[in-house]
């Protein structure tokens, strides 16, 4: 623990998290991003998750579910 | 646009936070979390002063996310007192720390409960609404141990993150694969630092000769 501990930035501030949350609920619907990464440590999870939503993506045009990569207000 | 939000495991850290900095930009926030009358009644108390002195809509509600009747019920008062529900934001969860093999089937299957079925719960009890409503948000909070493990460097999750690290990827993975088309339910999630920014829960640890002391799962809520 107290290495993961060592990895954080001493300036690394909570607060960032929660005005993360708010940005993203005050975006329009349609325009928000599918992740956001708080990450004063920088530990790489940016980079696996770039790389797996590329090819989530690619899939789901594959397999003809494109139309799930992008929310749209649906009529019942 | 002001939105109804709820937002689980409210009482403390991110959860907390949120609700605040949410209720401050002018939204109606539901901080929920368990024992709203016991544990929990001074986190009720703090959050009602909060409002007060900061003249902002922060209200609490009790919602345990292991229990589908408590989530049913939470759902039902906020939509009934607002008339609407639009975003749900899923936060609650329970870090355990410790080597993997220390951890019987039982005490992993109330971490899975606790972090990935929980979410399933407020869902099943929620969505039907924001389908109702046409739209609606659903937004994950969660840490990047899953990043790693998917990182195939997961050496260091391995050094006692396993339970946790197991429970918390599989939702991940989950929740990429939902899909609905008619929901912005397309899950927003935010990375987070875990052990950078939340105080660490550890319901097990390993003393210097290598063993692990378990204590009750939920000994340090």
């Amino acid at each position: 623990m107290k290495g993961f501990a060592a990895t954080a930035p001493a300036d690394a501030d909570v607060a960032d998290v929660a005005k993360a949350i708010v940005n993203v609920v005050d975006m329009p619907f349609g325009k928000r991003p599918f992740r956001v990464h708080i990450d004063p440590a920088q530990d790489g999870a940016e980079i696996v998750n770039g790389v797996a939503d590329r090819v989530r993506t690619e899939m789901y045009r594959n397999i003809g579910l494109s139309d799930l990569l992008a929310p749209v207000a649906f009529s019942l | 646009m002001k939105n109804i939000i709820v937002i689980t495991g409210a009482s403390s850290g991110f959860g907390a936070l949120s609700a605040r900095a949410l209720a401050i930009a002018g939204h109606t926030v539901y901080a929920s979390m368990r024992e709203t009358t016991g544990r929990n009644a001074a986190q009720v108390e703090a959050a009602k002063q909060f409002a007060a002195e900061n003249g902002v809509d922060l209200r609490t509600i009790e919602l345990d996310v292991a229990s589908q009747e408590s989530a049913d019920q939470a759902i039902k008062t906020i939509v009934e007192k607002d008339g609407r529900l639009d975003v749900v934001i899923h936060n609650a969860g329970h870090m355990v720390f410790g080597a993997a093999e220390a951890f019987t089937p039982e005490q992993l299957l109330q971490v899975y409960d606790t972090n990935v079925l929980s979410t399933q719960r407020v869902n099943r009890a929620a969505l039907p609404q924001l389908r109702k409503q046409k739209k609606g948000l659903v937004l994950w909070v969660w840490e990047h141990q899953h990043s790693r493990w998917h990182a195939a460097v997961s050496f260091t999750l391995l050094c006692g993150e396993g339970g946790y690290g197991c429970a918390r990827c599989q939702l991940c993975r989950g929740v990429e694969s939902l899909g609905h088309r008619d929901l912005d339910h397309r899950s927003r999630s935010l990375h987070l630092r875990h052990e950078s920014l939340r105080p660490c829960r550890c319901t097990s640890r390993q003393d210097t000769s290598g063993r692990v002391r378990q204590r009750p799962l939920r000994a340090s809520w």
